[in-house]
This record gives C-alpha cells, sequence and structure tokens, in this order.
C-alpha cells in the first residue's frame, strides 16, 4: 500500500466538508473575451504586487470603456490560477525610438503627411495586485486578461471566497456599486465589524466643497447601515451648516425621478425612503422661549442648558489664554459654592459672584485666596456666556437637554447647530460626544453603537499640534470607540486639516473631488498619478473608497440620497 | 515541439553523445555576415539606360501605395558544443549547431499590420550525421522529435571544423530560404491574395519556384556588384530622389537562358536624399518576375511609386533605415520576438 507522505498539520483534525470552489471561468467575464496579455520585461518584470499587460487589438471595441480604476483578471495559462488587478496606469507606447525619429518619419517635419502605414502602438497598462485564487503571494506567469464578472468583481476585493460565499464577520454594508469597463456592476460593500466595531469602526469622507457629495454619500450610506446591520444601533447628526440634514426624514423626489438611483436601492436591497421619525434638536430661541433657532421649518425639539446641566462644561468655554491657574482656582471656589448652597441657576450664581465680589475692600483685595482683579475678571466672562452662546444657557429657570438616554436601536437624531459661533458649536458637540460616551460605557447600556455624524470635522479636531479637549476625546474616541460603540462618521474638504490620528483610525476612507493641492500630502502618497488624476475630475456621485479589508481602494458609485437635501426643500402648501 | 524543448534536447543529445555543451555568445550569422546580393550577374538594359522621374507627386501620393503583403524571413544559427568523433585514425571535433528559422507575412488593413497566417518556424540542431559516434542515440533523439539536419559534404574534407561550422550556416540559409518559399506559395493561393502583390526582403534570386515569384516585389537593402559599365552605374549612385534608373533584365553570369533559368527584371530607386550623406543612401534595387519583360517599364513607374509612398514612416533608427521599409522592419520585430535569443538559448544550454 501505498504511504501518505504528506505532512500532518494542526488542520487534519479539524477538517470539515468545504463547499466547492466556483470553476475558474465563473469569474470572469467570458463573453468579452480577452483584452490583453500580461507581459514582463527586463526592465518592467512583474512582481507578485503589481503585473503588467497590453491592450489587445481589438481595443477599439474595449479601449474607450477601460479606464483608471477598472478591475482586471488575468487567467494564467495552465489556467489554475486568476489574478485580480485595479488598473493604476495606461501607457501608450510606439516603436518610435525619439522625438527625432517620429519627426523624420513625417518626411522631416511634415505634420500633414498622410502615411500608408500606422506607426505600431500599443497600450500597456499597468495594475496593482488585489487578490488571486490561489490565495498565494508570488509573481504573475503568463496569462490572458479579462474583466471579470460580478462574483470575480466581489472576490478581488475580498467580499466573497472563492466558493462565492460572503466571508465578511458581520453583516455586509452596501456603500455603492463598483461599475467596470465592460459594464459590469457589482455591489461594493464593508463588513459592519469593520464599520461599527468591534474590529475596526469609523468613517471618514474628504472632498472639494459642493462637488463631492459628502453629505449625500454620508446620508446614504448611514440609510444603508440602519437597513443591514445586524446590531442594534442609533445615529446622531450635527447639522452644521445651512439646512443640509434638516430635512432627512422627508423624501428625496429626484432620487424618485432617477432611474439609475431606483435601480441601485433596489440591487443594493435598501428601501427608498427618507429617515422616517427622524428626532430634530436645536438651541432654543432667546426671544422665543419655545421655540427654537433652527432653519428647519417642521417640528423641532428645543435644548437649553441650566447650571446643573452646564456646569461641568464651563471652563470649556473659556479662552485658552483667559484659562490660568487663577482663573482655575476662582472656578473651583465657585465649584464648591454651587454644590454646597446650593446654587441652581445661572443667575443665583451670579449674583453670589457680584456679591463675593462686593466684599472686597481697599484693605482686603483677596477673596478665597484669589484677587479681586481675578474674580472680576471671572465674573466678566461668565456674565457674557449666556449672550455668546445663544440660546444655549439658561440663566433663570430648568433647562431642557436633548434626550440622550432615550436613545434606542434604529433611532435618528439631528442636532441643528449651524446658528452657532464656532466655540458654540465645539460646546454642543463636545457635551454631546462626552454624553454619549458615557452612555456606551454604562453598564446598561441597550446600543451596540451609536454612529454620530458631523460635517467641517477640521473645525473640531483641527490637524497640527494643537490641542484641545475636544479633540483629544475625538482622538480617543476613534482609537477606542470601536470597542466601546462609539463610532464617528467625520467629512471635511481637506483631510490634511484634520488631526492625523483620526483619519488614520477611520477603517473606512472615502475620497471624493479632491484639489491637486491636497492631493500632494502625505494622506494620498500610497495612491498613482493617474488616480490622482482621475481624482481631480471625479464627477458627483462616485467617490473613492478605501476600507481595511479592501485589497486596494476602490471607485464606487453611490445613488442620489433617500431624503431631501436641506436646500431643496420645499414645504407643501 | 517548442523551441525551448528543442533546445533542451539538443543539449541531452550532446550530453548524450559524450560531448561538451558549449554555447558561443553570437551566431553564425553575425559572425559570416553575407551581403546577400552580391552575386555575380550578368544584366541587359530594357530601356534606354537612363533615370527616370517616377511620377510620384509629394505629398498627394504619400499614402498611394498599392502593396498590402510584406514578407521577410530569418534565421538565427548558433553553436552550442561539439562532440568528439573518430574520423579514420583522426580525433574530430564534430560542431554541433541550434538552429531557428521563421518567416512572415504581414497584412496591412486600414493602415494596421497584422499577421496573414500565423509564421512558419522551424527549429533543430546541425551536424553532420554520419560522424556523430553513437548512431542509435542519434536515432533516438530524431524519433523523439528532435529535428537533426544533416551538414554532411558530399565532397571536401569532411572533417574539417571550420568547414562544418560553414556548412552549418549555409544549411540554414537553405531551410530558411525554403520555408519563405513555402510561405509565399501559401499566400499565392489565397483567395484574399488574389492579385495582389507581396513585397519580399531582399533579392527574388533565391527563389526557384518561378509561381512563386510572379507577384513578388524583391527590395535588396544592400549590394557589392557593379552590373554596367563605370560611367552608368555612376549616374545610379546620382540619382536624386524619386528617381529611378533603367529597367534592366538579368540573370547568374554562368547560368544558360536556353535551359530555363532564374532570370529577373530590376531597377534601382532612390527613396530619399540626405544633403551630404553617401551615394547609396536611399538606393534600393527592386526585381519582379521575368514575366512582366515586356510590360518591364510600366510596371517599374507603377511599383516605383508605391515604394515611394512606402518610404514614410521610416524605421528610423534602424540599421539602413534610410532603405529599410517600416512594414518590412515590422516583419522583422515580429521575428525577433518569435525567436529565442542568443541569452535564453545560452540559459537553456548552462541551466
Amino acid at each position: 500500500m501505498a504511504t501518505d507522505v504528506r505532512q500532518q498539520t494542526i488542520f487534519d483534525d479539524a477538517k470539515q466538508p468545504a463547499p466547492a470552489p466556483l470553476q475558474t471561468d465563473a469569474f470572469l467575464n467570458v463573453g468579452t473575451g480577452a483584452i490583453g496579455r500580461t507581459v514582463s520585461t527586463k526592465f518592467e518584470p512583474n512582481t507578485s504586487s503589481k503585473f503588467l499587460f497590453w491592450l489587445a487589438k481589438q481595443r477599439e471595441k474595449v479601449g474607450p470603456s477601460l479606464e483608471i480604476g477598472n478591475i482586471v483578471a488575468a487567467k494564467s495559462d495552465d489556467e489554475a490560477d486568476v489574478t485580480f488587478g485595479t488598473i493604476v496606469e495606461m501607457r501608450a507606447y510606439s516603436d518610435v525610438d525619439s522625438f527625432i525619429a517620429d519627426y523624420l518619419s513625417h518626411n522631416f517635419g511634415d505634420a500633414t503627411i498622410e502615411v500608408p502605414t500606422d506607426v505600431s502602438e500599443v497600450v500597456v497598462v499597468t495594475c496593482n495586485v488585489m487578490r488571486n485564487l490561489s490565495l498565494k503571494t508570488k509573481p504573475l506567469g503568463r496569462s490572458q486578461v479579462f474583466f471579470p464578472s460580478e462574483v470575480g468583481i466581489r472576490y478581488a476585493y475580498g467580499i466573497v471566497d472563492a466558493c462565492g460565499q460572503t466571508i465578511f464577520t458581520g453583516a455586509a454594508i452596501p456603500i455603492g456599486v463598483f461599475e467596470n469597463g465592460d459594464g459590469t456592476v457589482a455591489n461594493v460593500a464593508v463588513d459592519e465589524d469593520f464599520v461599527i466595531g468591534p474590529e475596526g469602526a469609523h468613517l471618514n469622507v474628504s472632498g472639494i466643497s459642493g462637488l463631492a457629495s459628502k453629505t449625500s454619500a454620508v446620508q446614504f450610506i448611514i440609510k444603508s447601515l440602519l437597513t443591514h446591520t445586524r446590531k442594534s444601533i442609533a445615529v446622531v447628526m450635527f447639522n452644521v451648516k445651512s439646512r443640509d440634514l434638516l430635512y432627512i426624514d422627508q423624501p428625496n423626489s429626484r432620487t424618485v425621478d432617477d432611474a439609475w438611483s431606483k435601480a441601485a436601492y433596489s440591487k443594493l436591497a435598501i428601501a427608498l425612503e427618507p429617515f422616517q421619525g427622524a428626532r430634530f434638536f436645536a438651541p432654543a430661541n432667546p426671544n422665543s422661549p419655545q421655540g427654537t433657532q433652527s432653519l428647519r421649518s417642521l417640528l423641532t425639539e428645543r435644548f437649553q442648558w441650566d447650571l446643573q446641566l452646564i456646569k461641568n462644561d464651563i471652563p470649556t468655554l473659556f479662552d485658552a489664554d483667559d484659562w490660568d491657574d487663577k482663573m482655575e482656582g476662582t472656578w473651583y471656589r465657585i465649584r464648591e459654592q454651587i454644590e454646597t448652597t446650593p446654587l441652581i441657576t445661572y443667575a443665583n450664581m451670579m449674583d453670589w459672584i457680584e456679591k463675593t465680589i462686593e466684599r472686597a475692600t481697599s484693605g482686603n483685595q483677596w477673596l478665597y485666596g484669589q484677587h479681586v482683579a481675578t474674580w472680576n475678571k471671572m465674573a466678566g466672562r461668565l456674565r457674557s456666556f449666556p449672550r455668546s452662546y445663544k440660546g444655549l444657557i439658561a440663566t433663570a429657570g430648568k433647562g431642557l437637554d436633548i434626550p440622550w438616554q432615550n436613545l434606542k436601536r434604529g433611532d435618528v437624531y439631528v442636532v441643528d447647530i449651524q446658528m452657532l459661533t464656532d466655540r458654540g458649536k465645539k460646546l454642543v458637540f463636545g457635551r454631546a460626544v462626552r454624553e454619549l460616551s458615557d452612555l456606551m460605557e454604562s453598564e446598561h447600556k441597550q446600543l451596540d453603537a451609536v454612529v454620530v455624524f458631523v460635517d467641517e470635522l477640521n473645525k473640531f479636531a483641527p490637524g497640527g499640534n494643537v490641542r484641545t479637549p475636544l479633540k483629544s476625546r475625538l482622538v480617543d474616541i476613534t482609537s477606542r470607540g470601536r470597542s466601546m460603540g462609539l463610532v464617528l462618521v467625520g467629512a471635511e474638504q481637506f483631510a490634511s486639516s484634520v488631526e492625523k490620528e483620526i483619519i488614520e483610525n477611520c477603517s473606512t476612507y472615502l475620497f471624493g473631488r479632491t484639489e491637486a493641492n491636497e492631493l500632494r500630502s502625505p494622506n494620498y502618497a500610497a495612491f498613482s498619478d493617474e488616480i490622482k488624476t482621475k481624482l481631480m475630475m471625479l464627477p458627483q456621485g462616485s467617490l473613492l473608497a478605501k476600507f481595511a479589508k479592501f485589497p486596494q481602494p476602490i471607485f464606487v458609485r453611490f445613488p442620489f440620497p433617500p431624503c431631501t437635501p436641506g436646500d431643496q426643500y420645499k414645504a407643501t402648501p | 515541439m517548442n523551441g525551448n524543448v528543442s533546445l533542451r534536447k539538443a543539449k541531452e543529445f550532446i550530453t548524450a553523445e559524450g560531448g561538451e555543451v558549449a554555447p558561443l555568445s553570437v551566431t553564425e550569422e553575425e559572425l559570416n555576415p553575407d551581403v546577400q546580393d552580391d552575386m555575380t550577374l550578368h544584366a541587359e538594359a530594357l530601356e534606354k539606360m537612363d533615370v527616370y522621374d517616377v511620377p510620384y507627386e509629394y505629398p498627394k501620393d504619400s499614402d498611394c501605395s498599392e502593396f498590402r503583403f510584406f514578407e521577410d524571413g530569418r534565421q538565427r544559427t548558433i553553436q552550442i558544443g561539439h562532440i568528439r568523433a573518430k574520423y579514420g585514425e583522426n580525433l574530430i571535433l564534430i560542431p554541433v549547431h541550434f538552429f531557428i528559422v521563421a518567416a512572415v507575412i504581414l497584412e496591412r488593413q486600414e493602415g494596421k499590420l497584422e499577421l496573414w497566417k500565423g509564421p512558419l518556424i522551424e527549429h533543430g540542431i546541425l551536424v553532420p550525421k554520419s560522424l556523430v559516434p553513437d548512431q542509435t542515440v542519434l536515432t533516438e533523439f530524431e524519433k523523439s522529435g528532435l529535428a537533426v539536419v544533416d551538414t554532411e559534404s558530399q565532397s571536401g574534407s569532411p572533417g574539417d571544423y571550420y568547414d562544418m561550422r560553414r556548412r552549418a550556416l549555409r544549411r540554414a540559409k537553405d531551410h530558411r530560404l525554403s520555408i519563405e518559399q513555402e510561405l509565399i506559395r501559401q499566400w499565392r493561393t489565397d483567395d484574399r491574395a488574389t492579385d495582389a502583390f507581396l513585397v519580399v526582403d531582399g533579392t527574388l534570386m533565391n527563389m526557384r519556384d518561378e509561381q512563386n515569384v510572379e507577384r513578388c516585389i524583391g527590395v535588396s537593402k544592400s549590394f557589392g556588384s557593379r552590373y554596367f559599365e563605370i560611367s552608368k552605374h555612376n549616374e545610379i549612385m546620382q540619382m536624386r530622389e524619386f528617381q529611378r534608373s533603367w529597367v534592366f533584365r538579368f540573370h547568374g553570369e554562368n547560368d544558360d537562358l536556353k535551359k530555363g533559368v532564374r532570370e529577373r527584371v530590376s531597377w534601382y530607386l532612390r527613396l530619399r536624399n540626405r544633403h551630404g550623406a553617401d551615394p547609396e543612401f536611399g538606393l534600393i534595387r527592386v526585381e519582379i518576375a521575368k514575366k512582366y519583360i515586356d510590360v518591364a517599364s510600366e510596371r517599374a513607374e507603377r511599383f516605383s511609386r508605391s515604394l515611394l509612398s512606402e518610404r514614410l514612416p521610416t524605421a528610423y533608427p534602424a540599421p539602413r533605415w534610410d532603405k529599410h521599409l517600416y512594414p518590412i522592419c515590422g516583419c522583422e520585430a515580429y521575428l525577433g520576438s518569435i525567436m529565442p535569443s542568443i541569452p535564453t538559448i545560452t540559459a537553456v544550454m548552462q541551466g
């Protein structure tokens, strides 16, 4: 009897009957036929991370549709393996050795001359290797190149395995569709476990304002997340400018009228419905105590903080230049008084401070260990806060906070802060993040995750050496938020203007149309010049998606958002 | 059997015969460049011995070529080792050559060149069979598919090492010409090529099949012989751009016309001028079949117009680019791409 000489492995005992892998051709668009052959030269060899192929002469047929970002599949000549690659560069070569040779070819510089034979030309395409069926890291051998089938595209992105089965540990969250050069359309999804934890978390979108469709993309992705997640999640959005998010509970007629968008929602199994039941919050209107300052014309709930709600945040209201040891000491004494007296309202606090200052005499300028000048400075600043944080601070009466404790599965809160100054925005956002952190760290939490979306993230967590409590908190959230279930979805024009650590901690990154200057920053160093060029011209509705589990970035197209963009909302008469 | 398998078998053959695998780094063709047109000929003018302006109007006629098909052949012969053998009382060294010969026809369609049909390729080894010491081994290798071409000499000194090398080169050339003629035979019987002409790189004098030659235009770029008296030849050397020489018929000097020897109609044509260039710059010699003797002048004008149109694009910086036709250059590039390079041959032999 023949002896099995295979070395036993630790996996031998754990063998389970596995589903049969798909046939090699199932990963290819065989109908279109081979579009080229791989080529490796002395000076440009194929490697395990890159391969080149020339475009077949039928390129007149496929050439115009093939472009940077397309995916191709190289089937080895022995048909044993298929390697998938994304196109990062296309070069057109001729056999013209030099400019002078071409000049001579045209009869020493006759630009109008017509010649009987076209100079031989070849288009050479460079691809970054994404994945192969053998799952081995090796240079590509001689292969025919095809467009991949839909399952081929999904395999290339690590969404499915060789049997066509999804290999995500969490639910697949569609973020759009990928349209390949041959017209094949494939759903592009990210792994829930890498979007809202626990394996990874956070999403960032960057791109030029007005052209990159950042808000639309986020609205669509959050809708997708709420639709497909298997976890218990709630969403909190901050409306930082104009009416951007103020009508997300209203249907978008443009989406309904757009055939492509409708088809995309259907293909991605997402109901074309707005965020029904979303709740809207805005700071109280000082001139109308029961009203809000929101630009939203439909129901909006007010919030305003009394002393008890705001007392922990008061130090953050000061300018960094004002807040020194003396001021901190003075505030410490005031804080003590708030707890012991107790001082209930903001007005009570101001009264007590003014009375304390009145006690100072020419012989005794020191009050509770601090000079009266410091007390005066403190009083002046505290007096100004209700004005400068318009509507946020209730000087008398009971305050009303956003009901964070009531957040439950599927809830969407929109907090309108567009009317506030930058400081006010930071206050509201910072408080919300703290409240949500507390909520998610409490023992009785009912949610797996809360997704927090904020535009203009660079205002809250600017890049560079400036450290603020809010920035530190955001860095902390992005570094450990995946385990506690607090997920940051940020958007900004320039990724380079946001704290580097925050960007690096995001497992999903979406790039919209981006300016040339921005593309020179290190965030884009891994992209080829051609990818950068494409980013500069990216049409609205398309994004370049980088995801922790994708072997290469992918260009995705997404439909119009399911809800009305704020500036397009028209009240029904 | 593909070229690499053939190479490996060739190596095994040398080893099995007790020989030594020792590939040279240059081909026999490079060591012995031959001037293919350098033959002794008898020439006779078919029209007044003058130079003529070709009715070619530049740039209007720059793409007026009627040619669609272009042919070229290529050979590569390299000594890959040697075998020790007894020849009478003497010990001799038998050189073993690997050869690969190929021919191709390109067809131009809408300005683009493509293969008219797959190329013809042959490869194998060249040895004087009877001198190989172990005939059984030789037979076994032949049976296994290794093509062995005999370079046995019918005269001279069979054991002469240098003579054997020269014979190997000649046999490779014979082989190349043979597959070129076979390819042309296939082409002339192709329905798509009916009435078309085939531009062939080099002289047509090597072709024995007159039917093959009938629709061929031979274009020679190098010439080492003078067929006319010095003063007339100088007129040819001083022709201007777009001028042709008188048409003449020629045949091998020792051939007897009455016995149906190969005879061709020919003329010189100046494709381009350049100030300060040598007298042969842009000068080609064209050959067509003898059946056109009666209409030689008319054919010379017609084909010259097409050839002048073929001067662009140039094949610069190819050697002799001034007289190289771009489509022929395409044939050469194609053949070069399908033949194993010297480093490949050397690597297989040493690997």
